[in-house]
């Protein structure tokens, strides 16, 4: 479990993370989302201690990540792809950081094996690819065998099947128990893998719900409704105090109620429907829109 | 490429924890690991032999002789003459140091090693342990080796020697390898402070070789009690064969630059703990 509580950090006069605080559980995936410049990855250095707040604190299972015994063992973290020398092999990298923590070499081949660069383990970072750099982060955060694994924007660079083995591993991850955070500025990725999902916008929390309520919050319950009847539908409606837009095409957008109590309606009032439509926000609209204003932010250049 | 996922927890996760004599196994490993470690500690034993008998020839008139314009001797004493190439020694060290140091920068491995180590102390006394284990005994064994190929082709020619029981000689034998040494801890703690290889080179080379000598050669006499405090001319008593008058005796020589070299780790340090990543 991560508490984060209230949460600050300012550089300069930029505000990068703002008094936030959130709490990731054990067990699920959560999603932490945001454009870019919204302070993600600020935040998870902050967590990892990497950088200190100006205010605020975390706690990694109820104590501070750097008292832990075997801090690796606590959180595993993916915080840059490229995050390793390309003079080094990707086998020598790992046990590098490997030794720090008594982690065995046994389990350095095993973490390659399972992001699957043990053909290229012992050939120079270097000529990695940005997916087989990524593929290597993950291994590193992977190696102290983590209750907790934390990753930043873990599908950059990684083909399809990457992005699939990822979700696949990330599931596995939070089945076994452990608690995986990872950070994305993609909706559509997070709709695939995440449980739960925290909008971070201009380092704010913009919302702190689980996936299945943002789906249904988003969504709105919108129905498209064709119609002669609709001036008369619509009267029915609003004296309901629904809401109802009439379109220039004609149609309505009823909002509020299901489809069926809109059939109903119509049915009692004999309107006749020829099409009643339910409609399904795109969730990257609904993220958008509540990102507006980060974003806008972020556009004038003054984000860090 | 692979698309298995994950095995259930392995077995060695109660065994895992942090420790100093891990941080520092794990730096060791990282200069082993990098090829430029070995051609550099290559390049320094390579340079100051090859230079010192180089010297040697030259002096002894095997290269060129001296009614041809060449050097007769240089004026110069043997134990000075066979330690020609030091200076390459300490350029090259120096150099190591910052890459060693800085070198985590540059790739932006060092957020990785800092969420392994958050104690970050740890990480830079290891890497200053680890940098002497490796320049201690190749600066040994190069200022030994240069001295011992020198003396024999001063030898061979029949030219003035001197015995590596001479307390002068042992003297500045020692210092020197502690000069290569100091300074590349310089030059590590330099590099981890500035987070760039360039800089931090530029300000060892600069800063700690070039501007002492210069500043001694430039200022005038008055400023002498100032200048010997550098830690270029600090080293002067323990690397020179000539006990300068000017310069501070040994025992306050090998103080204050050691003293140096503590400061220099010291700010390194303090940044590392205050900085971000």
């Amino acid at each position: 479990m991560i508490e984060v509580r209230n949460l600050t950090k300012r550089y300069g006069k930029v505000t990068a993370v703002d008094d936030v605080t959130f709490t990731v559980h054990p067990g699920f995936v959560t999603g932490f989302l945001g454009p870019n410049g919204a302070g993600k990855s600020t935040t998870m250095r902050m967590i990892l201690g990497l950088d200190k707040p100006d205010g605020g604190s975390v706690l990694v299972n109820g104590a501070a990540y750097r008292s832990a015994r075997a801090p690796v063992a606590e959180i595993g973290a993916l915080l840059e792809a490229k995050g390793f020398d390309k003079a080094r092999s990707a086998r020598n990298h790992l046990l590098t950081l490997a030794t720090t923590t008594g982690i065995s070499a046994k389990r350095v081949d095993e973490v390659l094996t399972l992001v699957g660069l043990s053909e290229v383990a012992r050939s120079k970072a270097g000529g990695f690819s940005l997916g087989m750099g990524q593929r290597l982060g993950i291994a590193v955060a992977l190696l102290g065998d983590p209750r907790m694994v934390m990753l930043d924007e873990p599908v950059n660079g990684l083909d399809p099947d990457g992005v699939l083995w990822i979700r696949n591993l990330l599931r596995q991850l939070a089945d076994e128990g452990r608690t995986v955070f990872l950070s994305s500025h993609l909706m559509t990725e997070m709709e695939l893998i995440a449980d739960q999902l925290i909008i971070i916008g201009r380092g704010k929390i913009l919302a702190d719900t689980t996936m299945r309520e943002f789906i249904a919050a988003s969504s709105a319950n919108r129905v498209r409704v064709a119609t002669p009847g609709a001036a008369e539908l619509r009267l029915r409606l609003e004296s309901r105090s629904i809401d109802c837009e009439l379109l220039d095409t004609g149609a309505l957008i009823v909002s509020g109620v299901s489809a069926a109590d809109i059939g109903q309606e119509a049915f009692a009032a004999g309107i006749v429907l020829h099409e009643l439509t339910p409609l399904a926000a795109s969730l990257e609209e609904a993220f958008m829109e509540l990102t507006r204003d980060s974003v806008q932010f972020h556009t004038d250049g003054a984000a860090a | 490429m692979s698309t298995d996922v994950a095995p259930k927890v392995s077995s060695d996760q109660h065994s895992l924890k942090l420790s100093f004599a891990r941080v520092l196994k794990s730096e060791i490993l990282k200069l082993r690991t990098l090829r430029s470690t070995w051609i550099m500690l290559l390049a320094m034993l390579a340079l100051f032999v090859a230079f010192g008998a180089l010297a040697a020839l030259s002096t002894t008139g095997q290269i060129s002789d001296g009614r041809n314009g060449g050097p007769q001797n240089f004026g110069l004493d043997p134990v000075t003459t066979v330690l020609a190439g030091a200076s390459f020694a300490v350029l090259i060290m120096s150099v190591f140091g910052v890459l060693s140091g800085a070198r985590e920068y540059g790739s932006g491995m060092i957020r990785a090693t800092l969420a392994f180590v958050p104690r970050r102390l740890y990480v830079l006394s290891a890497k200053t342990i680890a940098l002497m284990i490796f320049v201690i005994p190749v600066a040994l064994i190069a200022a030994f080796g240069a001295f011992v190929l020198g003396m024999a082709v001063l030898s061979a020619a029949g030219s003035e020697t001197v015995a590596l029981s001479d307390p002068d000689a042992q003297r500045v034998l020692f210092g020197t390898a502690m000069n290569i040494t100091g300074l590349s801890i310089i030059g590590l703690a330099l590099g981890m402070a500035m987070r760039s290889m360039p800089g931090a080179i530029a300000t060892v080379i600069g800063g700690v070789l070039i501007a002492p000598a210069l500043l001694t050669a430039l200022l005038p006499e008055s400023w002498r009690p100032v200048l010997k405090f550098l830690p270029s001319n600090a080293a002067a008593p323990f690397t020179e064969v000539q006990v300068r008058a000017d310069m501070l005796a040994l025992v306050p020589g090998i103080i204050v630059f050691v003293a140096w070299v503590i400061l220099s780790l010291v700010i390194a340090g303090f940044l590392l703990v205050r900085r971000d990543a």
